[in-house]
């Protein structure tokens, strides 16, 4: 506590002796002391543990000894927020409270007009940054009046819906306008910071239904497929028209051609292109606008079929047909559109992935035996670039996990949230979270799509490479899906978690190479921009050596897959990480160890052809011999047989001059009960050492065979060599036996093995087969599993151990002990991570971000630190900063928020006029805030012509890791405006081709409408709180009232034709247009 | 009111000339005006590894011990024929303009110069301070506020002709920084579709209601309503400077641009250096932040700088008439570490390379030769931590020098296009040595 003579007046000789009986009060105090007539004044005392900057003063204006009344001033500098003057009849002892009331923490001066009750009293205040306000004789304005420094420029109430709306919410929509106007801004403020009393987003069914539409998706190669993607199908090219009856099941498509799906052209990977169908010049070539096929499949057991999904790219519309009854459709309006139909809008791009229909609903269209799915697809144009169709129809799919089936679709729930939530505050916070910890969904698919190469030991064809680039999307979108789940979970709780789990989000870890961190090999990537992008701020009290630190703490953060019933929930899976990997070995056992016995024959020759088959007889005299694992010969004297675990020996294998026959293969021969794992996460395999090359058969079935064999035979004869040589030191090659549908659990099983020189003169030559019984740690999954979800995983065999220190000298220094080993080691980083929440750069970033959110572009860290932006909003970011520590633990948000909207008191920055309609709105600001200005909806899911985006501001998809500016002005440039009006004239509109919609035709109807100045009249209220001016509203007018028309020599002459004396029709279009327009008014940039 | 705004009422009065007509004053003022020296310049984004760029063979430093992973051999590089220095293979296409007997047998006149160890003191390795500093042209001072080409722009009076048409241009969804100023550069990506929507009379409509709406007076509006209603002003005139340049467009001299985002801005540009008065052109790339993967004499970086060497080709055949009033220049926030990281990549670290083309640009090599580069390592690790190679020359120098030669700016405007300037050539005389790099 800190005690201070102030001031003195008249030269009391009380006054200083007086001083400040600090002992005697509690905690948090007071200021001044005055004594009436006479007088001395002492000092104040602010309240709490850090008090603002500047202390306030106290001084006497005048007194009225007959009222026996003081006036006195109080100044009181920003983030002060209450007030109590007492007084004191016995110098000090005791004191009363006389006047108390709120401050808004803004800076101020107040004046107390006080009764004093003897000649001699002793005044002094008390102050501090608590809220609550103490209790005293008075608070009348009578005794106490309060002079904001800029109070002439409060907000006025009749602005504060407008405000509030646009602020914490997109924008008003007449729903949330009258709302808001009902209960007052303040409390929808409280509303809005406690979320949980209204209703989930998952209440509404115009919501749910759109967002289940986005994100649900049948994740490749699950459940059970009926018509698998590249299957054949019959076709009709849409020349002509096609029987009436080709939709039908009975239909005979006999005469139609067949090809495999892709079908289409534009991309040379389709199986099947239809060279024929896109019009050209030259060649002459006249094309033809549609395409009918039809895709039979069978259904063997109809009771066991529960959820049924379409799964189709196309490009430009369809409309499909289940046994002959219509089930969905794109793109296309109508009764069944003919042959010659073009769409009326651009499609779809074909690399969104698809559109993944949930047809559940028309099962009981389906029969027993043969049934047909029938497909008509439509072109927008015959000249365009690009056609296709290729369904695939998937039966009883998981749906343990909450997929989402390409990244667009993501993009796209920022709207659908962001236009309907009732939770406002939270969706566009939840934006505001998720560009902060910003990641890159290409980077993490890029990533994904290694991985799973890497792990595929053998493509299979280009088809496996498509499948794997589809899974790779498909679990990237999903990644990015949890964790802007995440953040709009908890968008109002502590900023703590959110930090935590962005850093142990498997996209963060990937896009900013934690992945890549490990031990001797620090990656700085996410060290760095921790501490830049993610809490401190640029250059905000850490150094390069705190980086190349942080980044030795960090190594051996990785990711893995698991099971979804598996998967840790946060915060345990950060603090208490797996350190499993995705497949980890808990034991492994030989049913068949290396000197166990097989059946061999040397390839001198070609063996009976089913010499591979269970049930063959090895004899003696077809050459058959019992040797023991392993087998070949090894030349080299420093590389003796015995170090290569060679039991049979075949010294006459090699070609030379002495023995010149020599044979370039071996076949192996094994019959044994194998164990029944089914119901485990076991797995029987063969793990095979191998020089150089062999083929693998399961009871007469091939089963997998090494790369080096890959460009042979389907059955190479004996006399076959390798195409590539391979040492036996280059890795062991398991052949899984349990996995394969030729296996028999618990029965007898005969395994056979082929192997093969690279050249028959060749050094060496070794086959060494292993049967083993795997079993995996209970949470371990196959990598490449489409049931798989990505989660943190601490690796501690790559995690640095030595001892580090973060900000030295400091008194946020960190050391950190070296030897932290095994599951501790992920403490380094968590040490870290929680005193960067508690610490003073991290308080003052992110309150300047939300801040600059919610408030101002007027402030950043450079302005803060220079103290030279303004002083309202220097104040509110110093009352942001001591909010951050003000809760038990530190950043509690809505606390920060609490103080920057302070609805209590109305007195931040965020009520003063000058930030009334005064921030330029970010792309998604714009786009949001305009559908709801028209009461309009985001649910047209499938179509991908996202506003922001187009303006370049892509959620989920920026390369950089900064987020977006969150300052409005950085997005006013001419590319953005234009890409803003066209919108706006897509939306009044109401085309085809944008993602949102508004009930034209119901408004239409509404008394708003009949006139241009009631329609103006309408949203000056509802989005300009009546700031239009009239030139502005004059020009909107005649605009309204004037049609263009067009002459012959295309010169544009206007003439005026009157809004209200247009038929019905053209007054719509009439009312649309100026829609678009009213939403393009320089006006609409702002909030 | 400032005198652009006043043309804007002006021309706004004139809305009753038949539209057509307008269009072809327009076009008419745009050719006789203007100063006839042209740039493009390409912001190299996220920070290009410079070491690999132009390889310091002769340095006995550059080796695979500090960058097992991306070391470049010898003989997959391109010599540059100064003795010391080697080009990235993916640089490849741009050699012709390099025209060095060395490579090609014709040691003609070059007019490709690639500069090292450009930077500035005291560097930044945040991309955005570091992309923000060099686009203001005012390295650790933020409070300069406008970009370095609109202050150049600016100085030299190009916003006050009597009708300045398209003066800059940003190719790219972003504005750039280093053109933003008072007056608003419009952005836009291809002239072609960037237009309102609807037939000819739903645009005409819409677009002269634009114009009169945010045609009002900017006087007593806040600086934000000021910049909205002026970027609309902005947009309005872009449209109408667009309208000669939409049309099909066949590059000559059978230029091919690279089939990429890059490729495909400087077609567009191209296209508006041949059609408007345009004098500077921005373009994007990004792309360069490699931790991970960079690549050796392939891969990431290959693509890059392969990209970026392709489009140089394509402008220097496509504008081959305008080469002599042409200058392209490149530029990237930050160098990378000598030393690569465990990730087959390189972190962020300070000075890094510019390459310059055009007809008066001198070409060859500067700042990668035995006499500057310095014996033992010195420059290769002669920043902190050994990590870094630090900066020779200042890009506001290279800057300058430009302003200066190439636009034939007057000395007097220096302090004003690039503040500070005097005060840098004072404390750091070499780094602010010009290199006498164009003619």
């Amino acid at each position: 506590m800190q005690t201070r003579l102030l001031d003195h007046l008249n030269g009391n000789q009380g006054a200083t002796e007086l001083g400040i009986p600090s002992k005697k009060l509690p905690q948090p105090i007071m200021k001044t002391i005055f004594l009436l007539s006479s007088i001395a004044l002492c000092t104040l005392l602010s309240a709490h543990a850090q008090p603002p900057t500047f202390e306030p003063t106290l001084q006497l204006i005048s007194t009225d000894e007959e009222a026996r009344t003081a006036i006195l001033e109080g100044r009181m500098p920003a983030g002060y927020r209450h007030v109590v003057l007492e007084e004191s009849h016995n110098l000090g002892a005791t004191w009363k409270p006389m006047i108390s009331g709120p401050l808004t923490g803004a800076p101020a001066t107040v004046t107390f007009r006080c009764p004093a009750s003897s000649t001699r009293s002793f005044f002094r205040i008390r102050t501090g940054s608590d809220t609550t306000v103490p209790e005293a004789d008075s608070s009348g304005p009578e005794m106490l009046s309060v002079v904001y420094d800029d109070a002439a420029e409060f907000i006025s109430s009749l602005d504060e819906t407008t405000h509030v709306l646009n602020r914490l919410a997109y924008g008003a929509s007449p729903e949330d306008f009258l709302h808001v106007t009902t209960i007052g801004a303040s409390a929808y403020i409280d509303e809005q910071l406690t979320p949980e009393a209204l209703p989930a987003d998952s209440e509404d069914p115009v919501f749910q239904e759109a967002f289940e539409s986005l994100v649900f998706a049948t994740p490749p190669d699950s459940g059970l497929s009926l018509i698998p993607p590249f299957s054949e199908t019959r076709y009709f090219k849409g020349t002509s028209e096609p029987p009436v009856d080709w939709i039908d099941s009975s239909f005979d498509d006999a005469s139609w051609e067949s090809g495999h799906t892709p079908i289409g052209y534009g991309d040379q990977s389709f199986p099947t292109i239809l060279e024929d169908m896109r019009a050209t010049e030259d060649p002459p070539n006249d094309g033809y606008p549609s395409l009918f096929i039809r895709q039979k499949f069978t259904i063997e057991n109809l009771a066991e079929i529960e959820r049924l999904a379409l799964d189709l790219q196309f490009d430009d519309g369809f409309v499909a047909y289940l046994n002959g009854t219509e089930i969905a459709r794109d793109n296309i309006e109508g009764a069944r559109p003919t042959a010659s139909t073009l769409t009326e809008h651009g499609g779809r791009s074909a690399t969104d992935g698809g559109r993944i229909i949930d047809i559940s609903e028309h099962i009981s269209l389906l029969a027993n035996g043969e049934n047909v799915l029938a497909i008509q697809g439509h072109n927008d144009a015959i000249n365009n670039k690009l056609f296709v169709l290729a369904p695939s129809l998937t039966a009883n799919f998981a749906t343990k996990i909450t997929p989402i089936a390409s990244v667009q679709k993501l993009k796209h729930l920022l709207h659908l949230r962001g236009v309907h939530s009732r939770r406002q505050l939270q969706a566009v916070l939840a934006e505001f979270w998720e560009n902060h910890f910003t990641t890159d969904y290409d980077k993490v698919q890029d990533y994904i799509e290694g991985q799973n190469e890497y792990r595929q030991i053998r493509l299979q064809s280009e088809l496996d490479d498509i499948r794997n680039t589809q899974q790779s999307k498909f679990e990237a979108a999903t990644i990015e899906l949890r964790e802007y789940e995440f953040f709009y979970e908890n968008a109002l709780g502590y900023f703590g978690d959110l930090l935590l789990y962005s850093a142990t989000s498997p996209s963060m870890l990937i896009y900013l190479d934690s992945v890549e961190n490990v031990a001797g090999e620090p990656n700085e990537n996410y060290a760095r921009e921790i501490f830049e992008l993610s809490a401190f701020g640029v250059d905000n009290r850490y150094t390069q050596e705190d980086i190349v630190e942080l980044a030795k703490c960090f190594t051996g953060w990785t990711v893995r897959k698991i099971h979804p019933d598996d998967l840790p929930p946060f915060p345990q899976s950060a603090l208490d990480p797996l350190t499993t990997d995705t497949t980890d070995v808990a034991a492994l056992t030989f049913i068949t160890d290396l000197g166990s016995p097989w059946s061999y024959r040397k390839g001198t020759s070609e063996p009976a052809s089913n010499w591979n088959q269970p049930g063959f007889a090895e004899t003696t005299s077809a050459g058959w011999l019992e040797g023991l694992a392993g087998f070949g010969f090894e030349n080299d004297p420093n590389d003796t047989n015995a170090l290569r675990n060679l039991v049979t020996i075949l010294p006459d294998m090699r070609q030379t001059r002495r023995n010149p026959e020599g044979f370039a293969s071996l076949y192996l021969r094994k019959t044994l009960t194998l164990p029944d794992t089914s119901g485990t996460t076991d797995e029987i395999a063969v793990d095979i050492t191998y020089d150089d090359g062999f083929i693998f058969y399961l009871n007469g079935h091939e089963i997998d065979r090494s790369r080096s064999m890959e460009t042979n035979n389907e059955r190479p004869s004996f006399d076959a060599l390798s195409n590539r040589s391979h040492e036996h030191n280059q890795g062991i090659h398991r052949v899984s036996l349990s996995t394969s549908e030729h296996y028999i659990p618990g029965g007898t099983n005969t395994l056979a093995i082929q192997a093969h020189q690279n050249q028959i003169t060749s050094n060496d030559f070794s086959i060494l087969p292993r049967v083993i019984h795997i079993i995996y740690t209970t949470d371990s999954i196959d990598p490449l599993s489409t049931d798989g979800v990505y989660t943190f995983r601490f690796d501690p065999s790559q995690h640095d151990t030595t001892a580090k220190t973060l900000f030295p000298g400091t008194e946020y220094q960190i050391n950190i002990p070296e030897g932290r080993t095994g599951p501790e080691g992920i403490r380094d980083a968590l040490d870290v991570i929680d005193s960067i929440i508690g610490h003073p750069s991290t308080a003052e970033f992110i309150s300047i971000k939300l801040v600059n959110k919610f408030v101002s572009d007027g402030i950043s860290l450079d302005t803060y630190h220079a103290r030279s932006a303004p002083d309202s909003l220097l104040g509110l970011v110093d009352q942001c900063v001591q909010a951050w520590t003000s809760t038990p633990r530190p950043g509690h948000i809505p606390t920060i928020l609490r103080t920057i909207f302070d609805p209590d008191f109305k007195a931040s920055p965020f009520w003063s006029q000058s930030a009334h309609l005064a921030k330029a709105k970010t792309p998604i600001e714009f786009a949001n805030s305009a559908i709801r200005a028209l009461g309009g909806s985001a649910t047209r899911t499938t179509r991908t012509y996202l506003v922001p985006e187009r303006q370049g501001m892509a959620f989920f998809t920026r390369d950089d890791p900064d987020g977006w500016s969150e300052l409005g002005i950085d997005w006013i440039n001419t590319l953005g405006f234009l890409e803003r009006m066209r919108f706006a004239q897509d939306l009044g509109d109401n085309s085809f081709g944008s993602f949102a919609s508004w009930p034209a035709a119901d408004f239409a109807l509404l008394p708003e409408s009949q006139t241009p100045d009631a329609l103006i009249a309408h949203f000056d209220t509802l989005i300009f709180a009546g700031t239009l001016s009239p030139e502005t509203k004059a020009r909107l007018k005649t605009f309204a009232n004037t049609l263009y028309t067009e002459q012959d020599d295309g010169t544009i002459t206007s003439e005026p034709s009157p809004y209200e004396a247009l038929r019905s029709s053209s007054r719509r279009a009439r009312l649309r247009e100026t829609v678009g327009l009213i939403l393009s008014l320089p006006e609409f940039h702002l909030q | 009111m400032n005198r652009r705004s006043l043309l804007r009422s002006s021309a706004a009065l004139g809305a009753s000339l038949p539209f057509w007509n307008s269009l072809q004053q327009r076009a008419h003022a745009a050719s006789t005006t203007g100063n006839p020296k042209k740039l493009i310049f390409i912001f190299q984004r996220g920070g290009n590894d410079g070491i690999n760029t132009i390889i310091p063979r002769g340095d006995t430093g550059y080796n695979t011990d500090i960058r097992p992973d991306i070391f470049i051999p010898e003989n997959a590089a391109i010599d540059s024929g100064n003795g010391f220095a080697q080009f990235h293979p993916g640089l490849a296409p741009m050699m012709g303009i390099y025209n060095h007997s060395a490579i090609n047998g014709a040691d003609g006149m070059g007019n490709l110069a690639a500069i090292h160890r450009v930077g500035y003191a005291r560097q930044s390795r945040s991309h955005f301070d570091s992309q923000d500093y060099w686009e203001r042209g005012a390295p650790n001072n933020p409070s300069i506020e406008n970009g370095i080409f609109y202050r150049h722009l600016e100085a030299t009076g190009a916003f006050d002709r009597t009708d300045p048409g398209l003066v800059a241009a940003g190719l790219s969804s972003r504005a750039f920084t280093a053109l933003r100023g008072t007056t608003p550069v419009p952005n836009f990506r291809r002239t072609s579709d960037f237009d309102f929507r609807g037939n000819n009379r739903k645009r005409k409509a819409f677009s002269d209601a634009i114009r009169s709406l945010y045609g009002r007076d900017l006087q007593d509006q806040t600086p934000t309503t000021s910049t909205i209603l002026s970027t609309g002003n902005a947009l309005s005139d872009t449209l109408d400077s667009l309208v000669p340049a939409r049309g099909e467009y066949t590059p000559t001299n059978g230029a091919e641009y690279p089939n990429s985002n890059l490729g495909q801005s400087l077609r567009e540009a191209a296209i508006l250096l041949k059609r408007t008065n345009i004098s500077i052109i921005g373009v994007d790339r990004g792309g360069h932040d490699t931790h991970n993967r960079q690549g050796a004499a392939t891969g990431n970086q290959f693509d890059n700088l392969n990209d970026l060497a392709l489009g140089f080709e394509a402008l220097s055949k496509d504008l081959e008439n305008q080469w002599d009033d042409l200058l392209i220049v490149t530029m990237t926030e930050f160098g990378r570490t000598s030393i690569q990281n465990g990730s087959g990549g390189t972190d962020h670290a300070e000075a890094s390379t510019m390459f310059l083309a055009g007809g008066c640009v001198k070409g060859g090599v500067y700042n990668c030769d035995e006499t500057t580069w310095g014996s033992d390592n010195q420059a290769l690790f002669s920043s902190k931590n050994g990590r870094y190679l630090a900066k020779n020359t200042d890009f506001r120098a290279i800057f300058w020098e430009i302003f200066e030669k190439h636009f034939g700016n007057d000395l007097a405007l220096r302090e004003q296009i690039i503040p500070g300037y005097a005060l840098a050539n004072l404390n750091d005389p070499t780094g602010m040595a010009e290199l006498g790099i164009l003619g």
